[in-house]
């Protein structure tokens, strides 16, 4: 069975009166694509703060890579990385120098950045001020940059966001593959489909508080409103709620009648989820 | 813990990318034109170009006193020309080509030892100009000695300071070097109220910090703007007073004048850093941050009313000022200069307490 990569208890953090953190509790085993879903606000960005060592918990404690978040961060910090949600890039430098800084800054070659550039796909613009990339081309370079120390755990805050699909199904493939050569893979996005795609769990954050984590296919099953869609001979079509009685007792009669051509069954999505436990969508 | 590598590679980086940026490159500048402004506008002190012409022997004991009043004197830039006639030599003050001109007899010197008062014509322009008094007071003073005469009377020069010793420092100084060096200062406090903030807010408005705090430390982010604030300040230092041609008369106490009010104004340079939000707010703020930086060390050497005089004591521009003007002049223009260094070191202290007093409030 897989070590622990990120365990948090009871942490809480407090601004003043807000808790923008309220006693969340989970476990992301090493190799696990984590996912923490959540409205503006709910706590995310602050929870990612707290387990890279830039903000103190109020209570509560945590351990990333079996080190405490707090009287060991300076353990921590070469054994993981971030991609942050803004282009936080040195924009006047080119996007080789952006990498070279950073593999400078962990000690790493820097033949590292060479590397990267190849595997996110922007030789072409090494040499290339960063001001001058696309949004789609900052994004790969942010990715690129959070992989120069081959972090074990790697925060993501919105990876896809401003990629083109093409780009974005790229980058979906290139966290799959990290998550198979073991780096564990701590995930925020508003995309649910990409949340269900590749998270092996996800937790719902709101208000500070988790109020659910299981894995998509649990969430949706437990969660989820199962559907079913029935078209019959005279080719109308129906949308019958599976675990409503009226619904299934009219499905029965259509049954017993003969009169069902074809019946899909629809699990709930993610999203459905979500809006049923947090009150309104993403 | 300050981890080395980390510092000089944020270091290599901010260095770099400061000069990219064209708000911090400006205050660079800025000082550099407007010290080189300064060594133009004001001339050396005192010294004038005196263009003279003369007819007669040139081994005259009349010519060697003449010379001899210009070298000793380091007021007169002397251009001595012989000439063949006296023709010769009234054409050249025609043409303005010299601004006096006189004739010696050949036998001059043995005429005046023999005391037969030789006649020796000067030939000057009808505005008179300072070059016809230097040329007759010499000529007086080489017959006088070449007669075997002692001066009727010894005259003597004796320059006061009017009021407190500091009041005549600019006098002292010459407006050139007064000026200049002021510019230095305004440099200092460009670079560190204007050039490491704008660094260090920018790294917060881009987000970049968060990036560099994966890896590094707050402190050692704010080690690395401080040292590129003083890597800023000996480079523009060094290429000002090269520009400018002055050279530091005592070079220990004018680099520890410097070095010391770098470092007490970089460390408020940082304080005013972590108060913005963007690079553009402190730019648009600037000239009011700057104001109480420089203003002081151009009023340093101007007679001040006590109490005013008071507040520039206080004040680290000030002070830093009094030791660069000490080291630049290679004397105690200013009497109590170990006061100027314990103001330095308090106002150094100061500001890096509160620094280590804001990043601890940071962390936690």
């Amino acid at each position: 069975m897989a070590g622990t990569a990120v365990q948090v208890t009871g942490l809480e953090k407090h601004y003043g009166d807000v808790r923008a953190v309220d006693g969340i509790s989970f476990a992301v085993a090493e190799g696990e694509i984590f996912g923490l879903l959540g409205h503006n606000g709910a706590g995310k960005t602050t929870t990612i703060r707290m387990l890279t060592g830039r903000a103190r918990p109020t209570a509560g404690s945590a351990t990333v890579a079996g080190y405490d978040a707090v009287s060991e961060r300076d353990r921590i910090k070469p054994l993981i990385n971030a991609v942050f949600e803004d282009p936080n890039l040195y924009e006047r430098a080119s996007g080789r120098d952006n990498l070279r800084l950073f593999a400078d800054l962990y000690g790493v070659s820097a033949a590292r950045a060479d590397e990267l550039l190849e595997t996110v796909g922007l030789t072409f613009a090494a040499k290339r001020k960063v001001k001058t990339y696309s949004s789609g081309m900052k994004q790969r370079l942010l990715v690129a940059r959070a992989l120069v120390n081959r972090p074990r755990v790697l925060f993501m805050d919105e990876p896809t966001r401003g990629l083109d699909p093409s780009s974005a199904r790229e980058l979906r493939a290139l966290v799959a593959r990290l998550s198979d050569e073991g780096t564990t893979i701590f995930l925020t996005t508003h995309y649910m489909e990409e949340a269900d795609e590749l998270c092996d769990r996800v937790a719902f954050l709101s208000q500070g508080r988790i109020v659910a984590l299981d894995t998509p296919r649990e969430l949706k099953l437990k969660h989820g409103e199962r559907r079913a869609t029935v078209l019959l001979q005279d080719r109308s079509e129906h949308s019958v709620r599976l675990d409503d009685p009226a619904d299934a007792a009219r499905l029965d009669e259509w049954m017993r009648a003969g009169l069902v051509l074809t019946i899909h069954s629809q699990e709930g999505t993610l999203e459905d989820v979500f809006v049923a436990l947090a009150g309104r969508a993403l | 813990m300050i981890r080395p590598r980390i510092v000089i590679t944020l270091f290599r980086k901010d260095v770099v990318d400061g000069l990219r940026e064209s708000r911090v490159l400006v205050s660079l500048l800025t000082p550099i034109i407007l010290a080189v402004l300064y060594n133009t506008i004001f001339p050396d002190e005192k010294i004038f170009e005196a263009k003279v012409a003369y007819a007669g022997p040139e081994t005259s004991a009349i010519v060697q006193t003449l010379k001899t009043r210009a070298e000793t004197g380091q007021s007169v830039s002397l251009k001595l020309q012989h000439v063949a006639t006296a023709a010769d030599a009234r054409r050249l003050v025609e043409s303005k080509d010299v601004d006096v001109a006189f004739v010696l007899p050949n036998d001059v010197d043995d005429a005046i030892r023999a005391g037969r008062s030789p006649v020796i014509a000067v030939i000057q322009p009808q505005i008179p100009n300072g070059s016809a008094n230097f040329v007759e007071s010499s000529i007086q003073a080489g017959a006088r000695e070449l007669a075997g005469q002692k001066p009727p009377a010894v005259l003597t020069s004796e320059t006061v300071q009017v009021g407190s010793a500091d009041q005549g420092v600019m006098g002292q100084m010459g407006p050139r070097r007064y000026f200049v060096l002021a510019t230095v200062v305004m440099m200092l406090g460009m670079i560190a109220v204007l050039a490491v903030p704008i660094m260090l807010t920018e790294e917060v408005e881009k987000k970049t910090l968060d990036a560099l705090l994966l890896v590094g430390s707050y402190l050692e982010v704010i080690a690395a703007k401080a040292l590129v604030g003083l890597a800023y300040t000996a480079i523009s230092v060094a290429v000002m007073l090269g520009l400018t041609r002055l050279r530091p008369e005592d070079i220990p106490t004018f680099v520890a004048g410097t070095g010391l009010l770098a470092v007490a104004l970089i460390g408020i340079g940082l304080l005013i850093g972590g108060l913005f939000k963007s690079a553009q707010q402190v730019y648009s703020w600037s000239s009011v941050m700057l104001i109480p930086v420089i203003g002081p060390a151009f009023a340093v050497g101007l007679p001040i009313p006590g109490a005013a005089d008071l507040v520039l004591r206080a004040l680290p521009t000030s002070q830093g000022m009094r030791i660069m003007a000490n080291g630049l002049a290679g004397k105690a223009l200013f009497a109590d200069v170990w006061q100027s260094f314990a103001v330095l070191v308090i106002w150094a202290a100061a500001m890096y307490g509160l620094l280590a007093w804001r990043l601890s409030r940071r962390e936690s």
